[in-house]
């Protein structure tokens, strides 16, 4: 009995090696029941042409060549994979380096690790793009990096390195820091910002500060390098907002030092809607908790509101759908879903978790629709994205499959 | 036929100029009041108020109603002007009062307590039940150079409507809270020349500098920015004013809860006082000494410093001092256009006149009452408030 286990496990590795292989070097069609390409209108009974891992083809009517490896999903529903604009970070060690509060130099490219478990369950999600970003306790935290869930070194997975400079605004930098009180200032958590108020000045002087840097010739800080560079718009800023009152204060400061930002988080999005349209900010939605009340450490993010997205877009707010580093809110499939029940347009849900977050991390022209030219990165499901029932059958990364249910 | 054409051309500018205007304009509102105080031109009986775009157009017995004009027939109420809030810390409290105090350097001249001001905040909300339209928004009490203040009004979607001023003068600290027993300065002699530091440093530097905090400083040291100073008791009365004098600050008092005592000195200087009695805290004998500041020909204007305390103390800080002897004028007007002159925005509020912003409250008695409740708020011509029907 024993034999015959070890046998039928020998038979079917060699049968996934050979496959790998195989699509590895030649050609992979793929025969889907239909396409969703997310750019243009849906493709029903089309194929899909990869070639040395990008797209080679989308449509009806083309002529498989031979010696091609061909997936059968004619049953099936085929679209790009999803796009996670704020992933569970796939590290190691911590998402700041706390002793200080301004670190813009602080790369997450350096802490990624490509054997985490994160990693496994991304892919088992349909994610195949992922935006790590620093963590929330530093006011200016550092740099995200775009990477794909596939690769054995961090270099194979990078996509865009340097991707957006992260920013905590509210009391996420805030907690932790202390004043001094009945002891001397020792411990280097004794340090503004303890208000939104000293959040606000900091940012102000950090960019008057950059500026003053680029208006001089000096050229050795690195932290001001990476400042100035994202005042001038070469390096995206990401704010991480929840209230009403701080995502004001984020376009405030905004138009005071003109840059352009993408707000992460917006929990209370809904309630200045109008005026993040007007200033044309894109929005990373995220995280939607089914369990907001368990939602202590986040206190001002517990109040959820599912409506949020729909309200957003309604307004005219380019939305995306992320995790924002919360585990228990990373199937986007499911998150979108809600998303539409609560008054997102299907259209828009769906491209909230593939094409609009590509865009707002400027890797649209390789991930985030099907179209010829951009990367294999697909999704098989049993069915429509956006039910429920319908199951992720195979994942694939640069026209190599990664997942696959037996 | 070039008549015709005529016509037609001027028909359709005529159409083209007013369309905007009519699609612009909210309806005009006439209010038919029993008694309009207009603190600046005394008592109306049976008067009328008419607001066009949020402005009053008209006060007066019989004024000129526009045609298509809301008419709101309120013969048994009172009007008077929206209440001004002299100092408080409104809408700050999100998770923990602590938003107003940023204590890990003493100095924080460059703070903006506008950064940290939510005006959808449940005291928002019960501040203009009471009757208060605008305030002072103030940064706290324990660090001796606080930050910088902002004046807005409690209502309005978007921040552009509800900013009076973004910086509105900067605010001292020269109470026994400003000390603390790790960082300096750690006793009022030392409280004392921090601050005479900090204010040579801005005066004597150049028009060049780049350091923000400086910027905010030179103007104050100017005398350009008003300075709100927070005293209690007599020696840090007579410190303020020390340190005015030496400076040439223009400066208000803030607190002041013993400014009685030195009233001559605080008259001679033209210093106004933001008094905040803290009802929670004190007698309400202690309102006699509004009695006295008055009385020496000081301008008074009152803070409710709410959160701290309750916010109706606004009118009741005013009608108890009327009990202890402030004549009823002079209440009246320290709710108001006394208010509104010491913070430098009477050309906008404080009183019920022609051109003014329609912020007006509407009680069922007189305003000096206590008796009398709120029944109606209006700013800027929107009613926001509406007391249930009786």
């Amino acid at each position: 009995m024993r034999g015959y286990v070890f046998l039928l496990t020998l038979l079917s590795l060699s049968l996934t090696a050979t496959t790998a292989l195989h699509g590895q070097e030649g050609i992979v069609a793929i025969k889907a029941g239909k396409v969703l390409t997310l750019s243009g209108a849906p493709v029903t009974n089309g194929v899909v042409l990869i070639e040395n891992g990008k797209i080679a083809d989308i449509g009806t009517g083309i002529a498989i060549p031979e010696g091609a490896s061909v997936i059968d999903a004619s049953k099936s529903v085929v679209m790009p994979g999803l796009v996670d604009a704020s992933a569970v970070p796939a590290v190691r060690g911590d998402l700041n380096e706390q002793s200080s509060e301004i670190t813009p130099s602080f790369r997450m490219s350096s802490a990624i690790d490509p054997q985490s478990k994160v990693l496994k369950r991304a892919v088992q999600t349909g994610l195949t793009t992922l935006y790590i970003s620093p963590g929330r306790r530093n006011l200016i935290g550092g740099l995200g990096v775009v990477v794909k869930p596939a690769g054995k070194t961090a270099a194979e997975m990078i996509i865009k390195d340097d991707a957006a400079l992260a920013i905590a605004m509210g009391s996420s930098s805030t907690v932790g820091n202390r004043t001094p009180r009945y002891q001397p200032p020792t411990s280097f958590y004794y340090r503004r910002p303890t208000t939104r108020m000293a959040v606000a000045w900091m940012l102000r002087k950090s960019f008057f500060d950059a500026r003053q840097y680029a208006a001089s010739h000096e050229k050795e800080d690195p932290d001001m390098e990476i400042l100035s560079a994202a005042l001038k718009g070469e390096i995206p800023i990401r704010v991480t907002v929840r209230r009403a009152i701080d995502i004001r204060t984020a376009l405030r400061i905004a138009d005071e030092y003109e840059f352009p930002l993408v707000m992460v988080g917006c929990v209370e999005g809904y309630k200045v809607a109008e005026e993040i349209a007007e200033k044309r900010a894109p929005v990373v939605l995220g995280p939607f908790y089914y369990h907001a009340r368990d939602r202590g450490r986040y206190y001002e993010g517990r109040e959820v509101n599912w409506n949020n997205a729909g309200i957003l877009v309604k307004a005219g707010v380019k939305v995306a759908l992320a995790s924002n580093a919360e585990s228990q809110s990373d199937d986007l499939l499911t998150v979108a879903t809600v998303a539409v029940r609560h008054g997102m347009p299907r259209d828009e849900a769906l491209k909230a978790i593939t094409l609009t977050p590509a865009e707002i991390l400027g890797v649209a022209d390789r991930v985030g629709s099907l179209e010829k030219g951009k990367d294999a990165d697909i999704l098989i499901l049993s069915g429509d994205p956006l039910v429920p029932t319908s199951r992720i059958e195979r994942v694939l990364v640069n026209g190599k499959t990664v997942y696959q249910v037996d | 036929m070039k008549r015709t054409l005529l016509l037609i051309v001027v028909l359709l500018l005529l159409v083209l100029c007013r369309w905007p205007w009519a699609a612009d304009c909210p309806q005009p509102l006439a209010i038919k009041a029993g008694k309009i105080w207009t603190v600046t031109n005394g008592v109306i009986e049976n008067g009328v108020i008419v607001i066009t775009n949020g402005k009053i157009d008209a006060v007066g017995k019989n004024p000129c109603v526009p045609e298509g004009a809301k008419i709101l027939e309120m013969p048994d109420t009172n009007v008077m002007p929206g209440l001004i809030d002299g100092h408080c810390h409104l809408g700050l409290a999100l998770d923990i009062l602590a938003e107003i105090e940023e204590t890990v350097s003493a100095v924080t001249a460059e703070m903006q307590i506008l950064d940290a001001f939510n005006p959808a905040a449940d005291d928002v909300k019960k501040a203009l039940r009471s009757g208060v339209t605008t305030v002072l928004l103030a940064p706290g009490y324990k660090n001796p150079i606080a930050g910088q203040t902002a004046i807005v009004k409690l209502c309005g979607a978007r921040t552009d409507d509800w900013v009076l001023r973004r910086n509105a003068g900067v605010k001292f600290s020269l109470g026994n809270e400003a000390l603390m027993s790790d960082r300096r300065p750690t006793s009022r002699p030392g409280l004392l020349t921090l601050i005479r530091e900090e204010l040579t440093r801005g005066k004597n530097c150049g028009g060049d500098t780049f350091d923000p905090r400086v910027q905010i400083l030179k103007r104050v040291a100017e005398g350009e920015l008003p300075v709100y100073i927070s005293v209690h008791t007599v020696d840090e009365t007579v410190a303020a004013m020390q340190i005015v004098d030496e400076c040439a600050l223009k400066a208000t008092l803030v607190g002041a809860e013993q400014g009685d005592e030195v009233a001559t000195m605080i008259a001679e200087r033209n210093i106004p006082v933001i008094y905040a009695p803290l009802l929670r805290f004190s007698k309400d004998k202690d309102l006699k000494r509004v009695v006295g500041m008055a009385g020496a020909g000081i301008k008074i204007a009152f803070a409710s410093t709410a959160p701290l305390t309750d916010l109706r103390d606004l009118r009741t800080s005013a009608i108890i001092a009327a009990k202890y002897g402030l004549s009823p004028e002079v209440a009246l007007k320290s709710l108001t256009i006394h208010a509104a002159e010491i913070l430098g925005i009477a050309e906008r509020v404080g009183s019920i006149e022609i051109g003014k912003d329609a912020d007006l409250v509407i009680l069922n008695g007189s305003p000096l009452e206590l008796t009398s409740r709120v029944e109606m708020v209006i700013v800027n011509g929107t009613i926001v408030y509406q007391g249930e029907e009786k």
